[in-house]
């Protein structure tokens, strides 16, 4: 389904679980959980199937963000956290939902942040899982070091600091990609999303927003309980930048839960510990 | 959910995904909206009779306007061309392109409304349980086949007095029992978000359901149309399906005819019921 948020721009989503079930002689109204892909340049399938599990628990809506997977690329100027934030306003008024539960993975996740910072009373609950307050490119140089040695810390360097030049992705998504995880994931995970290489381009290339956002700063403004999600094993997000994130939210809000033997996104390599703490956190 | 389609805010619920991961690719499901009866009731016993169906099609279910969790609107906007409308926007508001189209009882005039008003619109019809015209007349003689001249007297008062409120509780307690053949869930109505202005104003003296008569026009049709009924059905006779089946393209329809099944085929049969849908869906 596509659905205008403003302007004639209409954004994907799909849904799974309804959001009223029937129980006895009353409808109860289940949470909504509002998932955020990773990228940019990726869209919401590699979220599935694993998060659909949680279909039993709330109501799942999955949104590919603008200039992203099936969702309308609009004007590029536009391809910028504030927007892809103040997007999902809009698109919940579209459809009248209120005070999600918004989980962002990577990207995501920093969407999720300028969505939480900008409107503080929108969501009901955060989870940023595997994801930053700012990128640390040098954390993640290392990281790809430890785990792939020098040739991966070499390709990721190359990438990093040329995301814009199409020749350095697919060595890349070749050598680095393998990395993110330590168990192995099918490569049709990748082939299932809709690829838009030009906003990955935009985001990360040369000076580009990719590299300069800080929330850091800005989370003291979060209202709302948020569970954050590492994998010690992650080279692109490594679990200090989320241990960043926690510092940084008001006291008593976060929940931290480092995961020893997961990469990045850690629902990949331990789904039984990661679906029970997301579990447990949205039923809290 | 609530989606604007102009004037009004509709309710939207949505079970089962869209897209599938299937190896290499997202499979993209069909789409089927289901449209409640009534009017005055709401989505709600949809749920329990039509949810097995996620595992064949995204189901959309909505409230018509003036009808449980949707914005009211005006009595005057609270017609057969207008809820018809309504889903022909709601379906461009959410980007769904040529769904599938299930109907119960009332639902089946609106998604005949539908069909005939915005030709391209549905990938398929379902007619369950439903009418392209009501004739009483038959309803009232099939009441008294099942409970009698007491139940008889009952759904006349009712069916020619729906303005009158003090009508509703007895034809509730005496002829709804009567509408299936086996014991409904005591919980159905109260789930339910109710309106009873919407079916006083639909089926009062004169009203638009006594009115409406889609037969002549049904030959317009351009999709395939599965039409399923119970035997036993009082308030839509087989005879009620069997005129639609008449008027209908003969090579577009499908009946299913389900003995010893009331009103609403799946609260009777519901693995029967569903797997027909199922197959109508996928074929």
């Amino acid at each position: 389904m596509r659905v205008d948020i403003g302007g004639g721009l209409r954004l994907f989503f799909d849904i799974e679980g309804p959001k009223l079930v029937p129980e006895g002689p009353a409808m109860r109204e289940r949470p909504t959980l509002l998932l955020l892909h990773g990228g940019p340049g990726f869209d919401h399938s590699h979220l599935r199937p694993e998060h659909s599990t949680l279909t039993d628990l709330c109501q799942l809506v999955f949104v590919d963000h603008r200039g992203n997977g099936r969702s309308d690329y609009g004007d590029p100027r536009h391809w910028n956290l504030a927007q892809w934030g103040d997007d999902l306003v809009s698109f919940c008024a579209a459809l009248g939902i209120e005070k999600p539960i918004v989980l962002g993975v990577s990207f995501g996740g920093f969407v999720a942040q300028s969505l939480a910072t900008r409107h503080p009373d929108f969501p009901a609950k955060l989870i940023l899982s595997s994801t930053a307050g700012t990128m640390r490119l040098e954390r993640s140089y290392a990281m790809f070091e430890r785990l792939g040695g020098p040739n991966a810390r070499a390709v990721a360097e190359r990438f990093w600091t040329d995301a814009a030049n199409p020749d350095v992705v697919q060595p890349y998504l070749d050598t680095c990609f393998p990395l993110y995880n330590p168990t192995p994931q099918s490569p049709d995970r990748t082939a299932r999303s809709v690829r838009h290489t030009a906003v990955l381009a935009h985001f990360f290339g040369p000076g580009g927003e990719g590299h300069r956002f800080d929330f850091l700063a800005e989370l003291r403004r979060v209202r709302c309980p948020t569970l954050v999600l590492a994998g010690e094993l992650d080279p692109i997000t490594p679990p200090s930048l989320s241990e960043e994130i926690v510092a940084a939210l008001p006291a008593g809000l976060a929940r931290y839960e480092p995961f020893k033997a997961a990469g990045h996104s850690v629902d990949l390599d331990d789904p039984v510990r990661a679906f029970a703490i997301i579990r447990d956190f949205i039923r809290s | 959910m609530h989606v604007s389609v102009g004037d009004v805010r509709l309710f939207v619920d949505i079970e089962g995904a869209g897209l599938a991961p299937e190896g290499p690719i997202m499979r993209e499901r069909p789409t089927l909206v289901l449209l409640h009866g009534g009017p005055g009731f709401d989505h709600s016993n949809l749920k329990r009779s039509h949810g097995a169906l996620a595992d064949v099609a995204q189901l959309v279910y909505l409230d018509h306007r003036g009808n449980g969790r949707s914005e009211r609107s005006v009595p005057e906007r609270w017609n057969l061309a207008q809820w018809a409308d309504d889903l022909h926007a709601l379906m461009q508001a959410l980007g769904i392109v040529r769904p599938i189209v299930l109907g119960v009882s009332f639902g089946g005039f609106v998604a005949q409304a539908y069909a005939l008003r915005h030709p391209e619109g549905p990938a398929k019809l379902i007619l369950s349980s439903t009418a392209g015209h009501m004739r009483i007349d038959r309803a009232l003689a099939a009441f008294e086949r099942r409970g009698g001249s007491a139940a008889r007297a009952i759904a006349e008062r009712f069916w020619c007095d729906a303005e009158n409120p003090a009508v509703f509780d007895p034809y509730f307690k005496a002829c709804m029992p009567l509408y299936n053949t086996t014991p409904q869930d005591p919980d159905g109505m109260k789930r339910a978000v109710m309106n009873l202005a919407v079916l006083s104003h639909f089926f009062k003296p004169g009203g638009e359901g006594y009115r409406f008569d889609f037969l002549p026009e049904l030959h317009r049709i351009r999709c395939p149309v599965l039409v399923d009924y119970g035997e036993d059905d009082p308030i839509t006779p087989p005879a009620c399906s069997e005129d639609l089946l008449r008027v209908l393209p003969k090579r577009l329809a499908t009946e299913a005819r389900f003995v010893g099944c009331g009103h609403g085929v799946l609260r009777d049969d519901p693995l029967g019921g569903a797997q027909v849908i199922r197959d109508f869906i996928l074929r």
